[in-house]
């Protein structure tokens, strides 16, 4: 759990990092996708991804289409040209954050 | 083959949703694809698992506040893209080069305040303007935007439709709240060339808002709409 609340503020980061790498994707997908890629390390429930999903969406950052899969709409979330400029500032506000953590967690390194 | 979700269960997964106080077919769709998603992939480890079983398991997960959370959070997030578009709508109108015309309508009125001996009779006039336009509006315009949907579903992105109540708002009021505000001031006509031009800026921006709010935000609902449900339109 405490791993968890760790990534809680990069879920969003997380996701549009994902779609950019992978593509359209719907919301199960997504939670299962995280999951194999941190080897269970990471559990997104699907209480905080539908509105992190939906939040990327009103902003423009992520657009939807909607498929006829096994009988029933499927909602599939792609990356915008907005989104994938906001994913590597993302990217680089997060690897900023990393180095800086590190030199807080071992100040050798600094 | 691996066991897949029936017509009848899918409606079964409709019918769970609408208990769980979802009635917006644009969230439920996306929950009932979630659930059957969860509710397939415990039968491919475990082929014999009821489906009942199965959807307890995988509503389990959303924790909690169960679908409630979701849709408090689509709710807020759809105001909030909806409240951007019209703010992004007005601010064209005060960047180049729609900020001539802006300019052009600003100063025209400000002149009209020079011209016009009482103050009180322009700021009226546009009062009623605006009272009319807005009620001419729902009798003859806003049909043009609202969507027919088929019967018995209900959209939560339609529902920002609604927003066009605030305009009625502000045209109700307007009239009364002008009169007040010369009957408060005991004077039918303000000299003060900065008031005179902050009330003709004011007066500029609030007839954008407004064209904002009753035509363009309402063509973009329907356009979203039309995108990705297209099918329930009639």
């Amino acid at each position: 759990m405490q791993k968890n609340n760790l990534y809680k503020g990069s879920l969003s980061t997380i996701v549009l990092s994902l779609l950019k790498e992978q593509g359209k994707m719907y919301g199960y997908q997504i939670t299962r996708e995280v999951e194999k890629i941190t080897n269970g390390q990471l559990k997104v429930t699907e209480g905080a991804l539908y509105p992190t999903l939906h939040k990327l969406e009103a902003k423009g950052l992520l657009s939807v289409e909607m498929a006829k899969v096994n009988n029933r709409v499927r909602k599939y979330y792609f990356i915008t040209e907005k989104g994938k400029k906001e994913t590597a500032n993302l990217l680089n506000e997060m690897k900023s954050f990393i180095s800086n953590m590190e030199v807080l967690i071992n100040p050798k390194l600094a | 083959m691996n066991r897949t979700i029936t017509n009848e269960q899918t409606d079964q997964l409709f019918q769970f949703c609408r208990d769980h106080y979802v009635n917006h077919y644009d969230i439920q769709v996306e929950l009932v694809d979630h659930l059957a998603s969860a509710i397939e992939e415990q039968w491919e480890q475990n082929p014999d698992l009821s489906f009942h079983e199965g959807l307890k398991n995988s509503f389990k997960k959303f924790g909690i506040y169960g679908f409630s959370k979701i849709k408090v959070q689509k709710e807020k997030e759809l105001r909030r893209k909806y409240n951007r578009l019209l703010w992004h709508f007005i601010l064209e109108y005060y960047r180049w080069p729609k900020v001539i015309t802006t300019f052009v309508c600003t100063l025209g009125l400000f002149l009209l305040f020079q011209v016009v001996d009482q103050t009180i009779w322009i700021v009226l006039s546009y009062a009623a303007l605006v009272f009319f336009g807005v009620l001419g509006y729902h009798f003859f315009v806003f049909k043009k935007f609202k969507l027919k949907i088929i019967p018995g579903k209900t959209f939560l992105l339609s529902e920002q439709f609604e927003k066009v109540n605030s305009a009625n708002v502000i045209a109700s009021q307007l009239p009364n709240i002008s009169y007040q505000a010369f009957n408060m001031m005991e004077t039918k006509t303000v000299d003060n060339t900065w008031i005179l031009l902050a009330l003709s800026f004011f007066m500029v921006a609030l007839a954008v808002l407004l064209y904002g709010q009753l035509f363009y935000v309402p063509q973009k609902i329907k356009e979203h709409f039309l995108e990705q449900y297209a099918e329930f339109a009639l």
